[in-house]
């Protein structure tokens, strides 16, 4: 009889698992396999993975109040050796990146980061990732054994509870790591204002916008389209004008808009590659060279600062 | 105590060249520091200014890291030493081994007690190799740090923003972290500094100068392809600036994203 | 302030610049090659022939290591009209051998090998530092400052290009003249290199280089060049500043113009752009020349003014290079005898003066107002063109003599006899 396939899941998000868990069927390559999930909560945590292909779901019920969540990683791996997996499938957050290398480093193996893709051929697993801030992609086959591997957001269909399948529930202990940074204070950032994933228009300023003030004409023709604000990485990150979390672009936001509004923007490949997946792209730029034209589907070659309120002013007159 | 902050050494992503049947070149790119690397060594050269200490800037990769214009740029930054390890085996590495690399070249450093990484690499932005050299050797390992200050008792204060929380820490050394882009402004090199870099020591190390015999490869690289480009119809309006503006109105309402 | 005084700050490091770094260097001197750009050649757009000689002086064979394009086999001069061009194409061996006549270079590439020799020989090269001052003590030049920063050395050498800032800052020259001033306009276009031998007809290495007039800048005082590099052709215009202002045209407009042209679309086309740029270029020649020393500051290369353009080469680099030379020597006199006054570095102006420099420059001295004369750009292309198109033309009426086409050239485009030879007479003597 063939050996099954072990996969092992963990994230501490529990809507990524269900994704994670749909990657992981896809690593099985609908062959018989054993997938397994480390699930940190209660009750309703589990009762969301029932019927969705997992096998067994490891439960620990909370982590000790001190703890971040990378302090799991002793316990996560107590159970990889007890599992030994083929595949360790991790959720790609700021703690799975860590956890993910920690892991890579102590079974001496391969580590693929932010997969897009699954695929095999005849001498095995082929994964796709991004490199060069998105200007490629690069197909990659892992060389050892196991693999570890991180999947971020929104790459891989969530699985819906459609299988007959009902896990066996483990609870598991929480082991202590050897040595950890002390928290001394934690504090709940104010709620992220901005969802740019899921915003249906977005209006973006670049360079072009010669001044921070000027960012109030921007938020008034922002309303006028109903639409949220993001930006380039250089006015979020040199400038500071904007949050963080409204950047997009290769390490921020990835937006999946139907209205696009490059107000500025040069059109740099690291900041594109989070537009691909816009539906109509607009760019407004007074340099006709900018390499945004090539990727826009309305290009308006003139003075930021006289467009932005003729628009304001059609879109109100409309 | 030292300091080492590593340093990846990558063509430049902005000079990537894409031909027309989709293949990707970096033949003509210029080989540069990675622009996320740059704050973790302005992060490490503040500490050892601070609090005195010596920063080496460490970087391991094939020959073509070891140019004097990237050595010169590294040491006019604030570094006192810079460690390069150079195998042309290093090209294409994948974390594993570059972690394995850096590894052993910090246990061949004394007095370290730190080490500090960028948030990931200009080239790869893989953000692993980082927290797999903590793990390898053994120390207090964290990501996404955002600020750090050395207090009395030989530990640090690490302030780190995971997701939507802000984490203040105390981390025991020795520790490795990797610090966001936004922990500080590199400095623009000075020409003192420029110059004082010429005279700075460059060390370049073999494998074996490290205890390496050879690197067996973690990944196969299989093929490198620029991404599918979304088809646009690269419409560019005409006319006045109102012209413009209700041509540009219409279309939006006829694709029916208004 | 520094922990050692340097002997030298060359600022700016084009050919001049690092030729006299590097050899200073050479001496035992400190030298510091401070430049703007990330790295030398990162902000140069020369056209990119390079007259060997003088650099094989300093660097003997420099062709075997350095980044040099082709060798210049092929030196064709150009009249174009707005439907036809005429070349006058010299093709000799003479100038495949080595130690060659003349290389096409890619200045990003070159400038940055000859930064790396003077690295090697023990300059300090400085770069991403862009000087803003002169720090004078008295009337003598004793460093330069950057923002807030300052650095002192015995000598600073100006070799910050056409639009020298230095140079007018001490007070050695005004700003630039707009009727001695010219604007370079130039595209680097990627082509296959089989592609650019077959349509060049070259052999390997060989290369060639075009200077066009005529309707290359749509009756604009000035001309066009266009090199073969390996596998890209750099073309571009250098155009009058003061005639472009005056009748209100765009560079890039007589830029695309130029490119259009049937004659030069031929020769680039299917390529891909790579590079593109515009700067000044001083054409004044000897006129132009400004003080070349004073008490602790020499001027060298663009920066001194030191181009000659006499229609059928354009040269800059050689005499850039023996401006270094002659600095170097200077410099290094004035380090042994540790007087860095203007007596002393009175030196350099004799030193060019006695070297080739200063021979082709007042040999080539009226070339620029002879390059002015408009006729040159208009006139004498179009009669050209009808004296061909008469030879060549067979329209069924009976054909006419020589000297029959040639006067009726003249003729129709009311040239007058006078002009005629009071051109060919200024030109002899110019060129």
């Amino acid at each position: 009889m063939e050996i099954q396939r072990q996969i092992f899941i963990f994230s501490e998000d529990i809507t990524l698992v269900r994704e994670l868990i749909g990657a992981a069927q896809v690593l099985a390559e609908g062959k018989p396999a054993i997938l397994s999930a480390l699930v940190i909560g209660g009750s309703t945590s589990v009762e969301q993975m029932q019927n969705t292909g997992v096998d067994r779901i490891y439960r620990l019920d909370t982590l000790p109040p001190d703890c971040l969540v990378e302090d799991i990683f002793q316990t996560l791996w107590g159970l990889t050796r007890e599992i030994k997996p083929d595949y360790l499938v991790i959720g790609a957050t700021t703690a799975g990146r860590l956890i993910c290398g920690r892991l890579a480093a102590r079974l001496n193996t391969t580590a693929l980061t932010d997969i897009q893709t699954i695929e095999f051929d005849a001498q095995g697993l082929l994964i796709r990732h991004m490199v060069f801030g998105g200007g490629a992609q690069r197909l990659e086959r892992p060389l050892r054994q196991p693999v570890v591997m991180t999947i971020g957001k929104g790459q891989f269909e969530s699985q819906a509870a459609r299988s007959e399948k009902v896990a066996e529930v483990i609870p598991v202990a929480f082991t202590p790591p050897e040595t950890r940074a002390i928290l001394r204070e934690r504090r709940e950032l104010p709620p992220v204002s901005v969802n740019l994933a899921e915003a249906k228009r977005v209006v973006c300023p670049g360079r072009g916008i010669a001044r921070r003030e000027d960012l109030t004409m921007v938020e008034e023709l922002a309303r006028s389209l109903g639409a949220e604000i993001a930006c380039t990485r250089p006015l979020s990150e040199g400038l500071g004008w904007l949050p963080r979390e409204r950047y997009i672009g290769i390490s921020g936001a990835y937006i999946k808009a139907d209205l696009y509004v490059g107000l500025g923007v040069s059109g740099q490949v690291q900041h594109t590659i989070g537009i691909t997946d816009a539906r109509v792209v607009v760019a407004i730029n007074r340099d006709a060279e900018a390499p945004i034209f090539k990727q826009a589907d309305y290009g308006i070659v003139a003075d930021l600062y006289e467009v932005m309120p003729a628009l304001i002013d059609a879109l109100r007159s409309a | 105590m030292n300091i080492v902050v590593c340093l990846k050494i990558t063509p430049d992503p902005e000079d990537l060249e894409i031909g027309p049947d989709g293949s990707v070149s970096t033949t003509h790119a210029e080989w540069k520091t990675g622009s996320f690397d740059l704050p973790a060594l302005e992060a490490g050269v503040r500490l050892a200014e601070m609090h005195g200490g010596k920063v080496i800037a460490l970087s391991a990769g094939t020959s073509q890291i070891n140019q004097s214009k990237v050595r010169k740029d590294i040491l006019s930054r604030g570094a006192e030493e810079l460690v390069l390890v150079v195998d042309d085996s290093l090209k294409d590495a994948s974390t594993a081994e570059t972690a394995l690399v850096l590894e052993k070249a910090i246990r061949k450093l004394t007095d370290v007690q730190l080490v500090l990484f960028g948030e990931g690499s200009a080239d790869l932005y893989f953000q692993q190799t980082g927290v797999q050299v903590g793990e390898r050797l053994g120390w207090v390992t964290l990501n996404a740090v955002q600020d750090v200050r050395l207090l009395e008792n030989e530990a640090l204060e690490v302030q780190r923003i995971v997701e939507h929380e802000l984490q203040v820490l105390d981390v025991p050394l020795p520790a490795v972290l990797c610090v966001t882009s936004d922990i500080c402004e590199p400095r623009l090199a000075s020409m003192r500094e420029i110059l004082r870099a010429s005279k700075k020591t460059v060390f370049e190390w073999s494998l074996s100068d490290i205890g390496i015999e050879g690197l067996t490869p973690s990944v196969e690289i299989v093929k490198v392809m620029a991404p599918p480009r979304a088809s646009r119809k690269g419409e560019m309006l005409s006319g006045s600036v109102e012209e413009m503006v209700s041509a540009l109105v219409n279309n939006l309402r006829k694709d029916g994203v208004l | 302030m520094s922990e050692e005084k340097l002997d030298v700050i060359v600022v700016g490091s084009g050919v001049a610049g690092c030729s006299a770094a590097l050899l200073l260097a050479r001496a035992g001197l400190r030298v510091a090659l401070i430049e703007r750009g990330p790295y030398p050649g990162s902000k140069n757009l020369s056209g990119g022939v390079l007259y060997g000689r003088v650099l094989h002086q300093i660097i003997p064979n420099f062709w075997e290591q350095a980044p040099v394009e082709r060798f210049i086999t092929n030196q064709v001069v150009t009249f174009l009209t707005e439907d036809s061009s005429i070349s006058l194409d010299y093709k000799t061996e003479a100038f495949s051998q080595p130690p060659y006549n003349a290389f096409s270079v890619l200045r990003a590439k070159f400038d940055r090998w000859l930064g790396d020799q003077a690295e090697a020989a023990g300059a300090l090269l400085v770069p991403g530092i862009k000087v803003d001052r002169l720090i004078l003590d008295g009337k003598k030049v004793i460093g330069i400052a950057a923002g807030e920063e300052e650095m002192f050395a015995e000598v600073v050498i100006a070799a910050d290009g056409a639009n020298s800032f230095l140079a007018q800052q001490a007070g050695l020259r005004p700003r630039l003249p707009e009727e001695h001033v010219a604007v370079g306009i130039k595209e680097v276009i990627a082509l296959p290199q089989d592609v650019i031998e077959n349509r060049f007809r070259l052999n390997g290495n060989e290369g060639c280089a075009f200077n066009i007039v005529g309707s290359a800048t749509q009756g604009i005082a000035g001309g066009g060049f266009l090199y073969t590099n390996r596998d890209s052709i750099s073309v571009g215009l250098v155009i009058q500043l003061a005639d472009l202002i005056e009748r209100q045209i765009k560079v890039t407009e007589v830029f695309d113009h130029f490119l259009q042209h049937p004659f030069i679309d031929s020769l680039i086309k299917g390529g891909k752009m790579m590079e593109y740029g515009a700067h000044l270029v001083p054409e004044g020649g000897l006129r132009m020349m400004p003080r070349l020393f004073m008490d602790g500051m020499l001027v060298i290369g663009d920066a001194a003014g030191l181009t000659i353009n006499n229609g059928f080469w354009v040269r800059g680099m050689d005499l850039a290079i023996g401006s270094a030379i002659a600095a170097a020597e200077a410099v290094i006199r004035a380090h042994e005898s540790r007087d860095f006054s203007e007596q002393s570095l009175a030196f350099y102006h004799q030193k060019l003066s006695e070297s080739f420099v200063m021979a082709d420059l007042q040999t080539y001295a009226r070339a620029p107002h002879f390059m002015q004369n408009p006729r040159l750009f208009t006139v004498y292309p179009q009669v050209l063109r009808d004296i061909f198109l008469g030879i060549y033309e067979q329209n069924a009426r009976p054909n006419q003599h020589l000297m029959t086409i040639g006067r009726r050239a003249v003729q129709q485009n009311d040239l007058s006899l006078l002009d005629l030879l009071k051109d060919l007479w200024n030109g002899a003597r110019a060129l």
